[in-house]
Order: C-alpha cells, then sequence, then structure tokens
C-alpha cells in the first residue's frame, strides 16, 4: 500500500459519492439526516484510515488488500446510504451499483486522457471525466427511466448480474493498475473496456427495469381480457335470469283473469309489481356512479340470496372520478361477494356497506361474513382461489385507487367478518363535474 | 345499565328483537332495561332523555323512522340510533342523523347482535369522563371530550383543550394506558390526540382542530387503525 493511497481514499470517495447523486437524489431522507450524515462520515473516514494503517503496519505488498479496501469503501457508502434514507435493500444495491459504475466509467476516461496526454495528477482529471460521465448518464440514463415509473421490484438476477459484470473489472482494473509491464497503450485499451463493460453493467441494470415493466404491461392486458370475459359472463346470466322473470310475469298475468274478486285482483298485481321493482335502480346513494354498480351488484345478490344494505352519503363521493369508483366499488363489492358465497347458510349471507363524511375525512366501509380466513401479506389479503392466476388484481386496483386519492386502506378480519375500511381526505379544491 | 328502546309497528318484529336482546342479555350477563313503542308519535310522546340506544324501524305509518329520529335528534344528540329497515335495496340516509348503524329484516339474531354490541361500544366511547389535573397549586377538573391533544415536554405534560392549556408535571407513560382507553392514540412519542378531534391525515401528518401534528412511520399503522375503528363505529 503506497503512500497515495490515503489522498486517493478521499478523491475516491468524493467521486462515488458525486456519482451516485443521480441515482439516490429522489429517495426519501430519514429523519435526523444531518446529524446521521456527519457521524457517518466520521465513522467512514476513522475505519477508512484505521484500516489503511494496520495494513501498512503488516508490511505485506498483497493486491488483494487494495481489492478488499475498495470493497469495503463501497459496502460502507452502501450502509450509510441506508441509514440516510428510507429504501429497500435492492434500491441501495441498485443505486450503488449504478454509482460505481459510473464513477469507474469515469475512471477509466481519465485514465486514457492521463496516458494519451501524460499528464498525472491534475485536479481537473480528479474532477472533470467523473461530473462529464455523471451527466451522460443522468440524461441519457435516469432522467428517461425515471419517468416510466419507479418499479420498486427490481430482479435480483439482473442485479446481481450487473455486478458481477461491474465487480469482476473493477478488481481486474485493480491487479493491472499494479502491474508495471503493462504499457501505455495496453493501460488504454484495458481503460476503454472498462467503460464498456461499466456501460453494460448500467445497461443491464435499467434494462431489467425496461423488461419488468413489458412483463406488467402484458400481464394487466391479460387480465383486462379475462375480465372483459367474465363481464359478459354476468351480462349473460343477469339476462337470463331477466328472462326467466318475465316468462314467469307472462303466466302470473294471464292467470290474472282467472281471478274473480276484485280484491284478490289487486293484492296479485301488488306482488306482481313488487316483483318487477326489484329491477329498477333503486339505489339512490346521491351518487350516480355508484348507483349503477350497486344496481348491477344487486342483481347478483338478488340471485345468491345475499341480504345487501347501504348507508352512503353520495355527495361525499363527488371527488372520486366515475371510472375510479366502478372500480373501487365494483372490486370491493366482488370481494365480498365471493366471500359470502361461502356461507351455505343463506341466513348467513349479509354484507353491509357504510360511506359518509366525518371531519374531513371520508370514510368508507364494507363488510362481509366470510367462513374461510384469507392470509394476509403486507396488509392485503391472498386469493384462496387456486385456478384464478389472477391473484388479488382486484384488492390491488382498491389500493391503487385508494392511494391515488391520498386515502388509507385497512383489510382486516374481525370474527369471520372481513372488514374493508378505507379512509380519505376530502379534497379542498371543488372539481367541475363532468357529464360521464 | 344499559336502556334501550325499541319502536317498531309491526307486533311480530317487536317480539323478535326483544327476545333477541333477552337472549343477548343471558349469554353476555349485559344489564338492560327495554322498553318498547308502537309508533313513532308515541315513542315521541314518552320520550325521557336518558334512553342510551334506540333500534327505530324505518317503515312505519304516519311518522316514519327517519322523521322519528329527526325530531329525537333535535332533543338528544346522544342517544345511539339503530335504524331496522324492511328494504335491502335502499340506500338509506341513516347518516343525516348520525345512526350508529343499521339492521335489515328479517332479523338474524347474528347480524342483530353484531349492531347492538357496536351501538354498545359506541356508548361507552362518548360517556362523559373528566379528568383532574393538577397545575401548580390548582386541581382542575376537565371533561376528556373536550381534551384534543396531549403532549409531553421535559418533565412536564401538556394538555391542550377547548378550555384551554393546562401543564402537570409528569411521565406520558404514567397517564398514557387510561387515555387510550379513552379513544386516545399515540401519532408519535410524546404526544397523545384525541381522534375525536381528528380532522384529516396524510401520510404523515394530522390534522387535530387547528393544529398540525406529525405522525412518525412506527406509529403510522397503530394510528391509522385506531382513528379507522374510531370513525367506524363512532357514528
Amino acid at each position: 500500500m503506497q503512500e497515495f493511497v490515503y489522498r486517493y481514499t478521499v478523491t475516491f470517495t468524493l467521486q462515488l459519492v458525486f456519482c451516485l447523486f443521480f441515482f439516490i437524489m429522489n429517495f426519501p431522507k430519514r429523519s435526523y439526516f444531518v446529524s446521521k450524515l456527519v457521524a457517518g462520515t466520521i465513522f467512514y473516514f476513522s475505519i477508512a484510515y484505521g484500516m489503511l494503517h494496520l495494513l501498512q503496519r503488516t508490511k505485506i505488498n498483497f493486491i488483494g488488500f487494495d481489492i478488499i479496501y475498495f470493497m469495503l469503501l463501497f459496502f460502507m457508502v452502501l450502509c450509510i446510504i441506508g441509514l440516510l434514507y428510507n429504501v429497500t435493500v435492492k434500491e441501495i444495491i441498485f443505486a450503488g451499483i449504478g454509482g460505481y459504475a459510473v464513477q469507474h466509467i469515469g475512471y477509466g476516461l481519465r485514465n486514457i486522457f492521463a496516458f494519451l496526454f501524460q499528464v498525472q495528477g491534475d485536479f481537473s482529471l480528479m474532477v472533470l471525466p467523473y461530473v462529464a460521465v455523471s451527466f451522460i448518464v443522468y440524461f441519457t440514463v435516469i432522467k428517461k427511466n425515471n419517468n416510466k415509473g419507479e418499479l420498486k421490484d427490481k430482479d435480483q438476477r439482473m442485479l446481481t448480474l450487473a455486478s458481477v459484470v461491474l465487480f469482476s473489472n473493477i478488481i481486474l482494473s485493480l491487479f493491472v493498475d499494479t502491474v508495471n509491464s503493462v504499457g501505455v497503450k495496453g493501460r488504454i485499451i484495458y481503460s476503454l473496456y472498462a467503460m464498456i463493460c461499466s456501460a453494460l453493467a448500467i445497461y443491464i441494470e435499467f434494462n431489467l427495469s425496461f423488461q419488468n415493466k413489458l412483463q406488467n404491461d402484458y400481464e394487466i392486458m391479460e387480465y383486462l381480457l379475462h375480465m372483459k370475459n367474465e363481464q359478459q359472463k354476468i351480462s349473460k346470466e343477469n339476462i337470463e335470469l331477466i328472462n326467466i322473470k318475465c316468462h314467469d310475469l307472462k303466466h302470473q298475468i294471464t292467470k290474472l283473469v282467472e281471478f274473480d274478486n276484485k280484491e284478490e285482483q289487486q293484492g296479485f298485481l301488488d306482488e306482481i309489481s313488487k316483483q318487477i321493482s326489484i329491477y329498477n335502480s333503486i339505489f339512490t346513494t346521491g351518487n350516480e356512479a355508484l348507483d349503477l354498480v350497486l344496481t348491477e351488484k344487486s342483481l347478483a345478490c338478488e340471485n345468491y340470496g345475499i341480504t345487501f344494505s347501504c348507508m352512503v352519503d353520495g355527495k361525499s363521493l363527488d371527488f372520486i372520478s366515475t371510472p375510479d369508483i366502478y372500480s373501487l366499488f365494483g372490486n370491493a363489492m366482488d370481494n365480498a361477494i365471493e366471500g359470502v358465497l361461502q356461507e351455505n347458510n343463506k341466513e348467513k349471507r349479509i354484507i353491509s356497506m357504510k360511506a359518509y363524511e366525518h371531519n374531513d375525512m371520508l370514510y368508507i366501509h364494507l363488510d362481509n361474513r366470510c367462513r374461510k380466513i384469507p392470509d394476509f401479506k403486507e396488509g392485503l389479503p391472498l386469493t384462496t382461489k387456486e385456478d384464478d392466476s389472477f391473484h388479488g388484481f382486484g384488492v390491488k386496483s382498491i389500493k391503487h385507487i385508494t392511494e391515488k386519492y391520498g386515502g388509507e386502506l385497512r383489510l382486516s378480519i374481525k370474527e369471520k367478518q372481513f372488514h374493508l375500511d378505507i379512509l380519505f381526505p376530502i379534497q379542498t379544491e371543488v372539481k367541475p363535474k363532468t357529464t360521464n | 345499565m344499559i336502556k334501550l328502546c325499541v319502536v317498531d309497528d309491526d307486533p311480530k318484529d317487536l317480539q323478535t328483537i326483544k327476545a333477541h336482546i333477552a337472549r343477548y342479555q343471558r349469554q353476555a350477563g349485559a344489564d338492560f332495561q327495554v322498553a318498547a313503542f308502537k309508533n313513532g308519535s308515541e315513542f315521541l310522546d314518552h320520550y325521557k332523555t336518558g334512553y342510551d340506544i334506540v333500534f327505530l324501524d324505518i317503515e312505519m305509518p304516519g311518522l316514519d323512522g327517519m322523521e322519528t329520529a329527526r325530531r329525537l335528534r333535535k332533543m338528544d344528540q346522544r342517544i345511539g340510533i339503530v335504524f331496522v329497515t324492511n328494504m335491502a335495496q335502499f340506500a338509506i340516509k341513516g347518516y343525516e342523523v348520525k345512526a350508529v348503524d343499521f339492521v335489515v329484516k328479517p332479523l338474524v339474531y347474528y347480524n342483530f347482535v353484531d349492531k347492538l354490541r357496536r351501538a354498545i361500544e359506541f356508548l361507552e366511547i362518548n360517556r362523559q369522563k373528566e379528568i383532574i389535573i393538577v397545575s401548580g397549586d390548582n386541581a382542575i377538573r376537565v371533561p376528556v371530550n373536550k381534551i384534543y391533544f396531549i403532549e409531553k415536554e421535559k418533565n412536564y405534560i401538556i394538555y391542550h383543550s377547548s378550555l384551554g392549556e393546562f401543564r402537570e408535571r409528569g411521565n406520558m407513560s404514567d397517564i398514557e394506558d387510561a387515555f387510550l382507553e379513552y379513544g386516545f392514540s399515540k401519532c408519535i412519542r410524546g404526544c397523545l390526540v384525541n381522534l375525536r378531534y381528528v380532522r384529516k391525515t396524510s401520510h404523515n401528518s394530522v390534522w387535530v382542530e387547528d393544529t398540525v401534528l406529525p405522525i412518525s412511520r412506527p406509529q403510522k399503522k397503530i394510528f391509522m387503525n385506531d382513528l379507522i375503528n374510531y370513525i367506524g363505529g363512532s357514528r
């Protein structure tokens, strides 16, 4: 280990941190950020210099020490990021690989200039290549991918691949650096190679996000097609139901003539009237979209002997867009109906819904009896269906809409009852009503 | 002892509800006093404040359930109203009179008991409780439901209420358990919020009347859970 390593530690750290910047700039900060940063920095340099001092004393000139040293520095930087920002380990690794790759490209660039123009230790060489590469990578890669939406589920295999590509190159570079017999040409060539490998590592990292997104798009398309199919099935069932009812009604009307007594006739007509009225849109919650959803679902409830009732202040739902109402309540009702169908005893097939304003919040509640209690993961129930490959999309959709309006979702089980609760802050700006 | 009222024009339904209440009373060992009325006007005429919960049939001739409830509310803000309805598919405007809940006929025991229990919980939460704050040389009585939030400052506990601010020497840990029973919840270490006064929340803050307080990450799940439970059972 040479003397210059002490100085280089500082420059390397600063370069690495700068290159990491664009990867971590949108990370949410934890509390006590500044004090943690100061403490972390002090700790970092103490360990770094402590280790250097230790290695100096051993007087062994083993190349492996260099490698271990830089890996240690890198690892400590990642730990500090974890300390300062509220993100998952995968996201830290993702940023770490990206940042180190950028730094390594800068390093390669610096070497090429140094060896081509025979300059060493120039201050601008310590800074410019790294700044330049950081900005280039930011504008060509990072910025573009930020707009495509964040995918927190980064594929572990791709991260592993990217890190293997990157670190094998970094380690080999360290070896080459210490071997004196490599000439200027050799150094320029391996610097180019270093840049290419690092760029490849970055490409792998970001490409995997893209791949994931495509996979997601495909899954969503399949889900939509599946839903369309389900809708058709329901429509078909509804039409059949109505056909049967009409058929019965026809019979009943012809029978009407057989009644001699006016009173009996009237009684009979009242019965028929009642039967027909079930199919009117008799939900008047004050929100047209919700009325539509509930009317549609009430047909299914009627069919399966489910008692459904609701206490809903429709006007408090006005800030939610019509498609979101269809989706939110449609999915919630579908889940409730499915849950309640597990009850063989029709008396226990009960679904209740409440929605009203409470102070400046909108409270939505839906409960249904369910015999089979699902397992929960991250607050969402895992589907108990085996054949359906569209696990939990309905629930994910509810969660998505809840988050869209800044609300909180809670799904829970209380004594064989499944509860869905949502709290929305009521939007202060009134959205203009559009005719849908 | 809890005083219950049942108002229903159908004598059979009246009998059913009374039977369910009696059955629950035996099973849970509860202490109830039940009064029954045949219609809305009779109920309102004989109405005395001091009734805790009323099961009100919506479809009644003459004065229907909703109208009875509206007039009742003008006289009594405290009483818990549970609507009993025949028409499963009708959306009930129970929120207008701050009804606790609603039951649908036919009156199945399981469902009925569920709503009865919720109504009793609602009662418990809204019972008037007072605490005594020792501030300097004075001992001050403050009703719990007038306290907005409580915070810790060094060795003192500060009560923020509609009657003003009161300081008392002490530790949060001494009073925490009691206040959690009174419908308070911890939004962040050293701060208890009366859920009654929560106006709204965002992902990291809660608006308590005119004050904005932070919600810490570790407390968020528990706090939102308590808040949802409160709102869900409080009407």
